[in-house]
């Protein structure tokens, strides 16, 4: 086959193809996308082993300025002693916490939540959408029991610009599921498969669960706590980051605490010794960074996504390339959880 | 104040610089992927902002094969699972710039190409549209060198038999396989 021939019908069957502008309209998108996962790193969830306690200065009720301290600025270089574990190629792997490693997230394949609710949820997923979709992906939603079902009975949209689970939508008690809307927050009772919504006017962007019945739901300007067993919604100032923002690193997404340690995605430029995305484990009494595990600048490991304590030790993350995976930070060691998975997953810690 | 806000109008006017001198490349080789122009500048949309997010790390290595993987990695993976969910092997009908019935030589090759694997699709048009190398295809469709031979192989020879009208003008150049 004549290559010179192919490659010239190649450039010509496709030469008539329109091509927008989009260069500006992506910039202006990243943008907000970025504000907004800074924004739901501001709030490190503060999550003990088998214990939640608060990470925030605000205890419900109160203004930030009645608790907390100043915050501490994070380390910027690479400090002496602190151990980089480098994400290995292809991590062994580990089952934890029952997850399958390649979930069946097809909604015709799974009953429905209504049908079968759960006791409690180990975990929820929602796949990426496909480009230019008018819909979010269905939510799933794995038991305790390993089974999957589809969330039915509620119509969630996409909020802003992105799909409505986030890793910080599953309660930790597993019971239920928080979806932040555009002038509303819509919680669903796992344990019965009903949806609840409360008004939240304006662009909701971000939940975290502050206890099993309370959660901050967040805007771009304001915040709110939505106590769900009372059902009240009150308006909270937003909450002040627990870590000065660095001016190299930019952390990325949620953060999750545990006792003083606080762990999360950061990205920064190649020019500061860890380039690329890293996962980092900060001391917030003091702001150094205490352990890293670097994911390097892959494409397929730039978008990571901290998804919580699994216990004492290991943290566990989600990468497009490599799906959960869990990171040991005593030991360093990273092992493989689930495949490659594009989309959104929340998992309870136990 | 940080830093990232202050340098961000320098930034922004170097992201759209880059993304101009480029974007006709990567849409036409989304196209081809895709036979949708529709479809192509979604995927084209979402691989800009996924870059957009990353610019500061990326633009001093190599920003335009992170969004060449990008680009090729979600066409592949979106063609699979509209495919599996649609329960069919026919792909989408093929929506060019005109839409006009049309038996020119460049439609027979895009309607073969269409009946073509994703992958087989992807490595055409990564070696053949972008002259990347075995090896840099392989980089950036996550596979060993031996899968794009011979993914290669098995395109070239089911496009030959799609497409017999080509075979005769593909056969006029020099043989390459």
């Amino acid at each position: 086959m004549g290559i010179d021939q192919l490659s010239q019908l190649l450039r010509e069957s496709a030469a008539e193809v329109p091509v927008p502008d989009l260069a500006e309209a992506a910039w202006d998108r990243a943008v907000r996308v970025r504000r907004r996962r800074q924004l739901a790193g501001a709030v490190a969830v503060s999550v003990a082993v088998g214990v939640l306690a608060l990470g925030v200065g605000i205890p419900l009720g109160g203004t930030v300025g009645d608790m907390g301290t100043a915050p501490v600025p994070t380390e910027t270089k690479p400090v002496p002693g602190v151990t980089a574990d480098e994400m290995p190629d292809t991590p062994r792997p580990r089952a934890v916490l029952g997850l399958p490693r390649s979930p069946d997230l097809r909604a015709t394949a799974q009953q429905q939540l209504s049908g079968r609710p759960v006791e409690r949820a180990v975990a929820l997923y929602e796949r990426a959408s496909l480009p230019g979709a008018p819909d979010p992906e269905p939510v799933f939603v794995l038991g305790s029991d390993g089974a999957l079902r589809v969330l039915d009975g509620v119509g969630l949209d996409f909020t802003v610009d992105e799909a409505p689970l986030q890793p910080t939508s599953l309660s930790p008690d597993g019971r239920r599921a928080a979806f932040p809307q555009v002038d509303e927050l819509v919680v669903v009772d796992l344990t019965t498969g009903r949806p609840d919504t409360f008004r939240v006017p304006g662009f909701n962007v971000s939940v975290r669960w502050l206890s099993a019945d309370t959660v901050l739901v967040e805007q771009s300007a304001s915040a709110s706590i939505v106590d769900v067993a009372r059902r009240t919604v009150t308006a909270a100032p937003r909450p002040t980051d627990t870590l000065v923002p660095d001016p190299v690193f930019q952390w990325s997404g949620p953060r999750w605490r545990n006792g003083n340690l606080e762990v999360g995605i950061r990205v920064g430029g190649p020019s500061r010794g860890y380039s690329g995305t890293n996962v980092a484990v900060v001391d917030v009494r003091t702001g150094a960074v205490v352990r890293l595990l670097v994911l390097g600048p892959a494409a397929g490991r730039a978008d990571a996504t901290a998804l919580g304590w699994l216990d004492s030790d290991a943290v566990l993350l989600r990468t497009d390339q490599d799906g959960v995976v869990a990171w040991n930070t005593s030991t360093g060691e990273v092992t493989s959880v689930t495949g490659p998975f594009d989309g959104q997953i929340a998992i309870v810690s136990r | 104040m940080s830093a990232a806000s202050t340098d961000e109008p320098d930034e922004r006017a170097e992201f759209v610089a880059f993304v101009r001198a480029h974007q006709h490349r990567l849409m036409r080789s989304a196209y081809l992927i895709c036979g949708d122009h529709h479809l192509a500048e979604d995927l084209l949309q979402g691989a800009l902002v996924k870059l957009a997010l990353r610019w500061r790390q990326v633009r001093e290595g190599d920003p335009a094969a992170f969004l060449r993987t990008v680009v090729y990695r979600d066409a592949v993976s979106w063609w699979r699972r509209r495919r599996r969910e649609r329960l069919t092997s026919a792909p989408p009908a093929v929506s060019g710039p005109d839409g006009a019935d049309d038996t020119s030589t460049r439609l027979v090759l895009v309607d073969a190409l269409r009946r073509l694997t994703p992958r087989q699709r992807a490595v055409l048009v990564l070696r053949f549209l972008d002259d990347l190398t075995e090896a840099r295809t392989a980089e950036v469709l996550g596979v060993t060198v031996g899968t794009v031979k011979s993914q290669t192989n098995a395109a070239l020879k089911r496009l030959r038999e799609l497409a017999p009208e080509l075979k005769e003008l593909l056969h006029a150049g020099r043989e390459a396989y």
